[in-house]
């Protein structure tokens, strides 16, 4: 039998090496009023954690180590809005594989080239195709597979709209702004993700589908 | 940097466009709050759905941060938390909600008695934004984020950064000069500025200024002992041209 002690050092070492909780119950085992106190062991060791600072090492490895922190990364990067998190994660909750996933998608859609399709989706998943070049039709096909609400999926694939990329006069101001806050080095990275988007005069029905909105 | 300093600052980043620091921002902040996130889920719903639940809040407090709503406002760290645990709650409830009217079945345990769902999830505004000092006045409080918003567009992005550091933040004007680089003395200017344009929409909508914000008010009808009435008339007034 657990005891409370033991399950909370648990959680702290683990906090401790950095290892996420994805798939650890940390009230496994323990009867309601125990739950209840580790509860509220846990809120008071998040409070202190959460404030404590962070080296740009150790964020590096979370990312590294957490599928949540890596999607929000794509999708706060990337031009998909938030479909690099919640593609993954509707996906998952229906248990389909992304290729999987690909290929019912191209097979509703009736395209001849699924490979194309898949391609396109990937793109979507790793934040790499602007979230308002996909038709309507595309999304509500996913939507179906998904069983997701279009409107949210439309909604969630639009960047903020003041997603511009600043001058690098203005980023090197920002930057020497934010290292005084977070005590490091900031540097810009590179202005944009490369693509084989084709020009609109060959496109086929599929490019359309993905990229002509 | 806490992660109300990081919340803030992550704001600050995509309203200026800055997607690289917005991009360090966003993570830096996920990553201080998602393991509170995890144990509060985990302590509401079954494990097998807790990393879902998890990812579908961290979209929506990063969304939020697109919206006027979520504007910072002198938040705290137990206020973060609540706005925070609220989304997640509001996240649950949906869920269930929806799963139910599929007569779908979660983890297994739809109805069973470890899923708990305080009511105030249920019932309580959708992702009510994180604002803190909001109470039952908050109609005017609404409209008149709405008319600062109108105003702050209108301006170049260092007066923007002048006017988040100062109204949102409530920062004194001498650590917003150190912020932006910019004189005690022209934040003042700008502020005054802002006040005065905010006033005029207040009264041309309609709200009084005194019934709307007890800050703006305050503000509105008592400029900085720094800023005199012949200072105004030089302010480098920021909006934009084009």
């Amino acid at each position: 039998m657990t005891s409370i002690d033991d399950r909370y050092q648990e959680i702290d070492a683990a906090m401790a090496d950095g290892r996420p909780f994805g798939d650890i119950d940390p009230y496994a085992g323990l009867s309601e009023s125990e739950r209840d106190e580790l509860a509220s062991r846990l809120e008071n060791l998040t409070d202190e954690w959460i404030n404590r600072a962070v080296d740009p090492d150790e964020l590096d490895r979370a990312v590294a180590n957490d599928p949540q922190l890596e999607r929000i990364k794509r999708a706060v990067e990337g031009e998909s809005g938030m479909w690099p998190s919640m593609l993954p994660r509707l996906r998952e909750r229906e248990g389909i594989g992304r290729d999987e996933l690909a290929r019912r998608l191209a097979h509703h859609l009736g395209a001849n080239d699924p490979e194309k399709v898949r391609r396109y989706y990937h793109r979507m998943e790793w934040g790499r195709l602007p979230g308002e070049g996909v038709s309507d039709t595309v999304l509500e096909k996913l939507s179906e597979l998904l069983d997701a609400d279009v409107a949210e999926l439309k909604e969630s694939g639009n960047p903020h709209p003041n997603k511009r990329k600043a001058s690098q006069k203005q980023q090197s101001r920002t930057a020497r702004t934010f290292a005084r806050f977070v005590g490091g080095d900031v540097t810009p990275g590179p202005a944009s993700v490369a693509d084989d988007t084709p020009q609109e005069p060959d496109w086929d029905e599929t490019d359309r589908l993905f990229l002509g909105g | 940097m806490t992660p109300e300093e990081l919340f803030e600052t992550l704001l600050l980043m995509r309203k200026r466009g800055e997607v690289d620091l917005e991009v360090l921002c966003a993570v830096h902040f996920a990553y201080k709050i998602v393991t509170a996130l995890r144990f509060r889920a985990a302590r509401k719903i079954p494990i097998g759905d807790v990393e879902d639940i998890v990812g579908e809040t961290l979209e929506q407090i990063i969304k939020s941060s697109g919206r006027p709503q979520a504007r910072f406002r002198r938040g705290t760290h137990a206020e973060l938390r609540a706005w925070m645990f609220n989304i997640l709650d509001n996240v649950v409830a949906d869920r269930y909600r929806k799963a139910e009217r599929r007569g779908k079945v979660l983890g297994g345990m739809v109805g069973d008695s470890s899923v708990t769902l305080e009511p105030e999830s249920l019932d309580g505004p959708e992702h009510a934004g994180w604002n803190p000092g909001r109470d039952d006045d908050s109609y005017d409080e609404v409209e008149e984020e709405m008319l600062v918003d109108e105003i702050v567009a209108k301006l170049n992005p260092q007066h923007q950064d002048v006017v988040h550091l100062s109204y949102e933040r409530d920062l004194p004007s001498k650590e917003v000069a150190e912020i932006t680089g910019l004189k005690a003395s022209n934040v003042d200017k700008i502020m005054s500025r802002f006040y005065e344009d905010l006033r005029e929409a207040l009264i041309a909508a309609g709200l009084e200024p005194a019934a709307a914000s007890r800050r703006t008010a305050m503000r509105s009808g008592t400029p900085s002992e720094e800023t005199d009435s012949t200072e105004q008339s030089d302010t480098p007034h920021g909006h934009n041209q084009g």
